[in-house]
């Protein structure tokens, strides 16, 4: 028996990060960060214009119990992407050091009355965002979960953005009214790959090692 | 500063404290590896870490011990099998269900972005750190008796969960758990192998 064989006595797949078998009890602290989106003039109105002329096209099949655009909707429309570039510059800003990212999948989701998002999280990316496009006062916050008993709820401004760690678990519940929210949400990857890996014939001085090595 | 601090003091926006109640360390002994493999592959992973030596020359990184070059796998057989054996738990043990936007499963591939080799000697430590922003991290012990300095993984109310060394355990945990190795105190070496695993993204 080799050692890959041998590894497999990993146990099967979770669907949640919070239920692996495997799991231990943790504390820990991550950031939740709000802020308001800094955009051009114009933008949200040809935002809405593209989320309604698409206003579903996922079927509800997803975890977004809401009329749904497809994920890269910056393969398509340029302002998707001005929204993804913004985000990236914020997640920069705030991570531990200096790094290549890219916008990774950018979609549109517009709730009415009872619309939700199940629980879920956006692992394996690291920095996952929602821009509230359109949030009336009274609609459905962000909740922050762990899956059992512990919520942090976060309500956001209309044209604010929230950005966290993307393993951390979150939902909507129900929209309360048939008034719309309608948000758009993203994640970025971290830019290297396998054929740029970052530390191939990359040997940092001490002082960027410092920034690098935790 | 650890990146986790780092992440802990963000400029802006709230924190989310949360009590994670059973999550994010996945622990495998795999004894089995000490009876019919981990003698021969383990002497060559030692031989490995002798004959790369101490990349860092003394310079302090987190780990204050003799610590290899990161990129290991390339250029030694036996971290490459370690390698393997790493990304294939990890990827048996992935967490989320992607999908096309079809439907269909779009499993999530990992590679090895770094890999180094560890001898601590008596009064040793590691700092507490994390790996962010690799996806998966993992140790792997090479030489060690349970009363070696454990693996801790800081809990960030105080204390830490901590994990005593066997010869042959593979630890896989989430990348940006942070964890520290407090100050080895037997008088023989704590042989260790670190990596990371990252996502190969299409």
């Amino acid at each position: 028996m080799g050692l890959k064989e041998l590894a497999q006595v990993a146990e099967g797949r979770s669907p949640h990060l919070t239920r692996h078998p495997k799991g231990k009890p943790f504390l820990i602290n991550f950031p939740i960060i709000q802020e308001r989106l800094k955009i051009r003039d114009g933008l949200d109105w040809e935002l809405e214009g593209i989320i309604r002329i698409r206003p579903d096209q996922q079927g509800r099949k997803t975890n977004v119990k809401a009329g749904m655009s497809t994920w890269f909707m910056q393969d398509e429309y340029p302002q998707f992407q001005e929204v993804g570039d913004l985000a990236i510059e914020i997640a920069k800003k705030n991570s531990p050091y200096e790094m290549d990212m890219n916008l990774y999948d950018i979609w549109s989701a517009k709730y009415v009355k009872d619309d939700f998002t199940k629980f879920h999280d956006h692992w394996p990316h690291i920095w996952s965002f929602v821009y509230y496009l359109k949030f009336p006062k009274g609609s459905s916050p962000l909740i922050f979960c762990n899956g059992y008993e512990k919520e942090h709820i976060v309500t956001p401004n209309e044209g604010d953005i929230l950005m966290w760690p993307s393993w951390i678990p979150h939902r909507v519940d129900p929209q309360p009214f048939q008034k719309e929210r309608i948000i758009i949400a993203g994640n970025i990857s971290p830019d290297y790959q396998p054929k740029n890996r970052r530390n191939t014939n990359y040997w940092p001085e001490e002082e960027q090692m410092q920034k690098m090595i935790f | 500063m650890s990146a986790l601090k780092n992440l802990n003091n963000s400029i802006s926006g709230q924190m989310f404290h949360e009590e994670f109640t059973a999550k994010q360390a996945m622990h495998y002994n795999l004894p089995r590896m000490t009876k019919f493999l981990s003698n021969e592959l383990n002497e060559r992973l030692e031989d490995a870490i002798r004959d790369a030596g101490d990349f860092f020359g003394g310079r302090n990184t987190s780990a204050s011990c003799l610590m290899t070059r990161w990129d290991m796998h390339d250029y030694y057989d036996s971290f490459a099998e370690l390698s393997e054996a790493a990304i294939t738990v990890a990827e048996s043990g992935s967490l989320a269900v992607r999908t096309h936007p079809d439907g269909t499963e779009n499993p999530i591939k990992l590679y090895q972005q770094e890999s180094w080799g560890l001898i601590y000697d008596k009064g040793h430590s590691c700092k507490a750190h994390t790996h962010w922003p690799s996806v998966w991290s993992y140790t792997y012990c090479v030489k060690a008796c349970p009363n070696c300095a454990p693996f801790q993984m800081a809990n960030a109310s105080g204390g830490a969960y901590e994990i005593n060394p066997h010869t042959s355990q593979l630890l896989v945990f989430p990348s940006w758990v942070s964890h520290a190795v407090p100050e080895h105190k037997c008088d023989h070496e704590r042989i260790m192998i670190s990596g990371n695993l990252d996502v190969i993204w299409d």
